[in-house]
């Protein structure tokens, strides 16, 4: 279903693999792409793809961003392999440049969803073992929360305080300073 | 709301240790995970990777409340310790934590760090801090050290995860006549009651006196130098010390020429490394040679001959050491060689007086030592 991009030509003979989502969807995508994640890469390596991978904690709209992540990120790791060898070309480094900073847009952007959603992004990447992806979506969460107090915490997570007020008031007194 | 326990891992191993430690007022749960040992270690491992990006660095100022010109080293410094954190590139730096002393010692030494921890030697107490957590540590006092300045390093212990502070010595030191006696000690930062209290001697001692102030932590052991004033004939290399075993090692390396190329000779125990300098300004070391010998440390490589074939010397034996079998075959003992008399009808050499054989590769040349050889020929 998913035309392969303008980058994706040359890879286009390379082997297809079908995704299958919780709800049955299925996606197909390039061997490159696949393997950003670690289980699926493990899979093929163990010949066990055919007929397609089924992700039972995956849902289709999650599924479909991963796969717009891992699209995004594997002609990136294409395009450093390719110009590794040409280091001293400054030109490549230029257009490495321009790309990585494409890439940084695309990855704020990518950002740009619920709290919900950045979740089931953080589960299905910590399902299908993609680093990138992980680190992404967490630092954002960690980035959103380190400003914050303690009951600002528990009220955006839904945390119940189950400390005793002589423990909390024990930790606040060893580290005044960190509630400064 | 967050989703599951491995989730709430992977967000909080991002934080930095502000936010953590106000953060184990949250919950049970919470309170648990930041302070598991696994956590612990993965927070480490993330901030370090977070420290190569964006490199950040510890300053702290020791000032002196008071400057007395005769003195070599200060016993005037202020006990106040600040912790100030600056990232490249920046202007400013930003206080971390501080802790005020008040007069518990005059003299500060160079600190040590290790993995956010650091150590402050002082002429009368060692402290351990985190400045992150702001965590101070004051370490009892260790046995008398005849030389005033400490030479202290701060490592990990691969085996327990603990760290430990490694203090060296001199039990007694009398310097003009060479004579001294080092020792160690460790100390386990959060050690069990046995170890976790006081300092404690190593089993073994130092094999050779250490150079005060140097010590270099680096995978699980401690790397210092040779106190060259103190020992007669020091050898050329490194001492290793072990955190896991502590015990000593030492890192033979010599600077040798080999085939008209200054070379670094690294002896380990079945093995001697040449490393061959490629660049003038000594930057660029490539590996040039590896001799697998059983005993490596009692040879040295001595000359490269045509077809690549090495000379090495042990004693007075010469041998042929051939790469391809790791096997050295000896050619020639330079006390069972006959050594003709300028007549040339009769030996010189009687085996049993020889104390010691020079031995070198030989060019003739023509090249005038004494001015009067010169003026003859002019």
């Amino acid at each position: 279903m998913a035309s392969a991009g303008s980058g994706d030509e040359k890879a286009a003979a390379a082997a297809m693999i079908t995704l299958i989502s919780s709800d049955n969807e299925k996606f197909e995508v390039t061997e490159a792409t696949a393997t950003l994640s670690q289980t699926i890469r493990h899979m093929i390596e163990d010949g066990c793809t055919d007929g397609g991978v089924p992700l039972p904690n995956v849902t289709s709209k999650i599924l479909a961003r991963v796969i717009e992540y891992c699209k995004k990120h594997a002609t990136a790791a294409a395009g450093e392999e390719g110009s590794s060898s040409s280091f001293s070309d400054a030109a490549f480094l230029e257009v490495d440049r321009a790309f990585l900073e494409e890439l940084e847009e695309f990855d704020d952007a990518f950002l740009e969803v619920d709290r919900a959603t950045l979740f089931d992004l953080i589960l299905a990447a910590n399902y299908l073992d993609i680093k990138g992806l992980l680190n992404l979506t967490c630092q954002k969460v960690a980035d959103s929360v380190k400003g914050k107090t303690p009951e600002q915490i528990r009220e955006m997570y839904n945390i119940v305080n189950d400390l005793t007020p002589e423990e909390e008031a024990e930790i606040r007194r060893e580290t005044q300073w960190a509630f400064e | 709301m967050i989703p599951d326990e491995i989730i709430v891992f992977e967000i909080l191993v991002r934080l930095p240790v502000k936010a953590l430690m106000r953060f184990r007022s949250v919950s049970k749960a919470w309170r648990a995970i930041i302070s598991d040992p696994f956590f612990i270690r993965l927070h480490l491992q993330q901030s370090a990777k977070d420290q190569k990006h964006f490199p950040s660095f510890l300053i702290t100022p020791h000032t002196l409340y008071k400057v007395i010109n005769s003195e070599i080293w200060p016993t005037t410094f202020s006990n106040h310790i600040p912790f100030y954190s600056w990232q490249e590139g920046r202007d400013n730096a930003c206080l971390v934590h501080s802790s005020n002393f008040q007069g518990e010692f005059g003299s500060v030494y160079p600190m040590v760090q290790c993995d956010g921890l650091v150590v402050l030697p002082t002429n009368t107490t060692v402290y351990v801090f985190n400045p992150a957590t702001h965590d101070v540590l004051k370490l009892p006092n260790g046995q008398k050290d005849e030389w005033s300045f400490p030479t202290i390093g701060l490592g990990l212990d691969p085996l327990t995860r603990k760290y430990k502070v490694a203090r060296f010595f001199c039990s007694s030191l009398i310097f003009k006549n060479q004579a001294y006696s080092v020792r160690m000690e460790m100390f386990t930062i959060c050690g069990d009651h046995d170890t976790g209290s006081c300092w404690r001697s190593t089993v073994e001692d130092p094999p050779f006196s250490i150079l005060p102030g140097a010590v270099t932590y680096f995978k699980g052991s401690l790397y210092s130098q040779i106190w060259s004033k103190l020992v007669e004939l020091p050898p050329q290399g490194f001492h290793r010390f072990d955190l896991e075993d502590e015990t000593f090692s030492f890192i033979w390396l010599d600077l040798i020429e080999l085939g008209g190329e200054l070379c670094l000779a690294q002896c380990l125990v079945e093995q001697i490394v040449v490393w061959m300098l490629r660049s003038h300004d000594g930057r660029d070391w490539v590996q040039q040679y590896v001799i697998s010998l059983p005993e490596a440390s009692n040879f040295g490589a001595f000359c490269v001959l045509p077809k690549d074939v090495m000379l090495v010397r042990s004693g007075s034996c010469l041998y042929h050491y051939v790469d391809a079998c790791q096997f050295a075959r000896e050619t020639v003992c330079l006390d069972r060689l006959r050594y003709k008399n300028s007549r040339g009808d009769s030996f010189d050499f009687v085996g049993q007086d020889v104390f010691f054989f020079d031995i070198f590769p030989y060019t003739e040349s023509l090249v005038p030592v004494t001015k009067g050889r010169q003026q003859l020929q002019a």
